[in-house]
């Protein structure tokens, strides 16, 4: 199969699951709907992070950050420079 | 709510994952940029990428990408409830650029009540631009970029994730479902790529279904 033939049914596969649910949009009184958005990103957060064990150090420091700061910048910006001073110093 | 200061931290991880992205793609040469322009999904590109070299079958490198891209449908669902009323263009325009990242920051903006579908769009378009234009850099340019510098930057994604997890929790309930799904991605996680996301996310609704139900 050409190459160009299969990005194009990559990108008809990719896009499906993303536009279908919002063709008809709900907002369903499911209580458990709520922990969608948390569960997914703490379950990106864990697999990412367990990788390693800088960026299992350097997560719980962001996460400290995170916790006390509640400012997404600078957490980013702490984040990015603790693991690079991480990675720099082992 | 201004959606560029919020993509800023998406732009620059993206920009560095897609220059790697562009640097091993360079075996596929212009369709490196085809394939960022049209599927702008990160994980499944670079599967895709690893199968073609390894010489796969068309078809099971389609149906991979679909799988690993399914928990976009989980997204896409809880996304649907900012966007009734919203007409039909808006909401396939948007759809279109719903990743892992825009969704978490365009959820949180929602919630605030910050957002709307035009922050949404700009929010998408902006780390789409940034996808894109990455991978041409890495495609022409990767051999003067230092590996090391792409993995310090792509710590900016994991770090807004951090971010955007600890921003959720509004009760202490929510710290079980949390701690609840991130082990149980760690335990899936050599499940096909993709799915142990799924499966935590399916597994702490089910946690976080059962404990609402019972203070009923």
């Amino acid at each position: 199969m050409e190459v160009t033939v299969v990005i194009v049914g990559m990108a008809i596969v990719t896009f499906l699951p993303r536009l279908i649910p919002m063709l008809k949009p709900i907002n369903p009184n499911l209580k458990f709907m709520r922990y969608i958005p948390i569960s997914i990103f703490s379950a990106i957060v864990f697999s990412e992070i367990v990788t390693s064990n800088l960026k299992v150090l350097a997560g719980i420091l962001t996460f400290l950050v995170a916790w006390g700061s509640r400012s997404m910048l600078l957490t980013i910006a702490f984040g990015v420079i603790v693991f690079y001073l991480l990675t720099v110093l082992f | 709510m201004k959606a560029s200061k919020d993509a800023l931290p998406v732009m620059i991880g993206y920009f560095f994952i897609s220059i790697s992205f562009g640097i091993i793609a360079n075996i596929i040469g212009l369709n490196a940029v085809l394939m960022s322009a049209l599927v702008f999904a990160g994980a499944s590109q670079f599967i895709a990428l690893q199968m073609l070299m390894n010489n796969a079958n068309g078809y099971t490198i389609v149906l991979t990408t679909f799988f690993v891209n399914l928990r976009h449908i989980l997204m896409s669902t809880y996304l649907s409830r900012f966007y009734r009323g919203v007409s039909l263009i808006k909401r396939f325009l948007v759809s279109f650029g719903i990743t892992d990242e825009t969704f978490a920051i365009a959820v949180k903006r929602f919630e605030e009540g910050k957002a709307d579908w035009l922050y949404n769009l700009k929010l998408n378009t902006l780390c789409y631009i940034s996808w894109v234009s990455g991978t041409v850099v890495g495609l022409i340019f990767g051999y003067l970029i230092p590996l090391n510098l792409v993995d310090v930057f792509s710590f900016c994604l994991v770090a807004l994730f951090i971010f955007i997890a600890t921003a959720s929790v509004e009760k202490r309930f929510d710290v079980v479902v949390a701690v609840v799904a991130g082990v149980v991605a760690i335990l899936l996680s050599s499940l096909p790529k993709g799915w142990n996301i799924v499966l935590a996310c399916l597994v702490g609704c089910l946690v976080g279904g059962v404990y609402e139900w019972r203070l009923r």
